[in-house]
């Protein structure tokens, strides 16, 4: 049964979801026998990565783990832990394991069924100049999905418009996009920009179209945000130092960038049939989990968003709703 | 502030490179993207489930055992 699933949410999750997902890698990364990944399973400020490839009974009875990038092992991994599952211990059948009794209020939240669901990708794009190594560093590329509330959608659109018109984006709309999706996340998760790193942001919407039944706008603008910070990235695995005995240093991150996209809305079904938006610019710099240590040099970055599939993954909440917290930040609850 | 040479420049984002830009940047593990078994992106065409206890439950009443990946973010999404 293949799930797939947040890390940074289940190994602090206070519920026996939570446990579960520990007591699994207890085993498995760290290499617990089963009765101390048992009791160390309640504990949530363990201070360590849970992150990792398992294969375990629905008892918890661990039946392969492998940290890999790489195909071959992973798939060797997989075939050990169907001959650990011809000799297993335990299984938990269906009636034994019912809903969760109790979910932790801290990692709950909802997909808003009539609101705006927006599928992101990001790259970097051609450099004329390219010294980077070849490998997946330099072929990554990345996706999250953006939320708007209902509220928030139809306020894109205001409900008298002609052909010409040109209206700021409202603001919480823009907030949402810059602070939280114009990221580089090319290679691997990244804070969300803090309000005083936008320097200079605008998003304006152009009538191009208007009927009783359809609306078509043309959005455009800029965004410039840059911060700086004192982010410590791991050393290089040619270091003589281990991680955690030295610190890389990255001083600043930003991304000078122009937006340009095409938006049509349904006026009957008060949804949008199309939202494209492109962003291309100049990035530069890095956060602790991006991997851009040799990389922070300016180069060209873009993003693209549009209309999210009608998938189950496509369910998928956006990367910065980790908590309640942040989840209320995202929707300045 | 950013470094004012610039030996890498982007392309110049316009009506015309709009099309050829979203082409490029757009989630190559996009959801309506051809037929199953066609997709750029093998991993999606497993039928992944999002949430642990769901998954535990189904494997438990199917007999089967569970295979978990677990990353910092949602490996359905931004990781």
């Amino acid at each position: 049964m293949p799930v797939a699933v947040d890390n940074t949410r289940l190994q602090s999750q206070d519920d026996e979801e939570g446990q579960f997902l520990r007591l699994v890698s207890w085993q498995g990364r760290y290499q617990y026998s089963y009765a101390d990944a048992h009791a160390r399973r309640t504990d949530t400020k363990h201070g360590k990565n849970h992150q990792g490839l398992y294969v375990t009974t629905t008892a918890g009875e661990l039946l392969g783990s492998q940290a890999t990038r790489n195909p071959d092992q992973l798939l060797q991994m997989l075939r050990r832990a169907l001959v650990n599952w011809d000799e297993r211990k335990t299984q938990l059948e269906g009636f034994e394991i019912g809903e969760l009794k109790r979910r932790d209020p801290e990692f709950i939240w909802t997909y808003p069924e009539d609101g705006l669901v927006l599928h992101l990708g990001c790259q970097d794009l051609a450099r004329q100049v390219d010294p980077r190594p070849l490998g997946w560093q330099r072929d990554a590329h990345n996706q999250d999905y953006v939320w708007f509330l209902g509220a928030e959608m139809r306020a894109i659109v205001p409900a008298d418009v002609s052909v010409g018109d040109v209206f700021f984006m409202p603001e919480v709309v823009t907030q949402r996009l810059i602070r939280y999706h114009m990221l580089d996340c090319v290679r691997g998760e990244t804070p969300p920009w803090p309000d005083s790193a936008l320097r200079d942001v605008e998003l304006k919407l152009r009538v191009t179209d208007a009927t009783a039944d359809r609306v078509k706008m043309r959005v455009s603008g800029h965004a410039l945000l840059h911060e700086l910070g004192d982010w410590c990235v791991h050393p290089p695995p040619s270091s003589a130092y281990r991680i955690g005995e030295m610190c890389c240093l990255i001083r600043e991150r930003g991304f000078d960038a122009a937006l340009l996209g095409y938006l049509w809305f349904d006026r009957r079904a008060q949804a949008f049939s199309r939202f494209d938006l492109v962003a291309v610019g100049t990035r530069w710099g890095g956060t602790v989990f991006n991997v851009r240590r040799e990389d922070v040099a300016p180069a060209p970055m873009g993003i693209a968003i549009t209309l999210a599939g009608r998938a189950a993954r496509d369910r998928t909440a956006p990367h910065i709703s980790h908590t309640r917290k942040s989840w209320q930040r995202y929707f300045a609850l | 502030m950013r470094q004012q040479h610039i030996i890498n420049a982007p392309q110049s984002l316009t009506e015309e490179t709009f099309a050829e830009l979203f082409a490029t940047c757009k989630p190559r593990a996009h959801s309506s993207d051809g037929p199953a078994g066609q997709s750029e992106e093998p991993w999606t065409e497993v039928n992944w489930l999002g949430e642990l206890w769901e998954g535990r439950q189904q494997a438990a009443r199917e007999g089967k055992p569970i295979f978990i990946w677990a990353m910092n973010g949602h490996p359905l999404g931004c990781v």
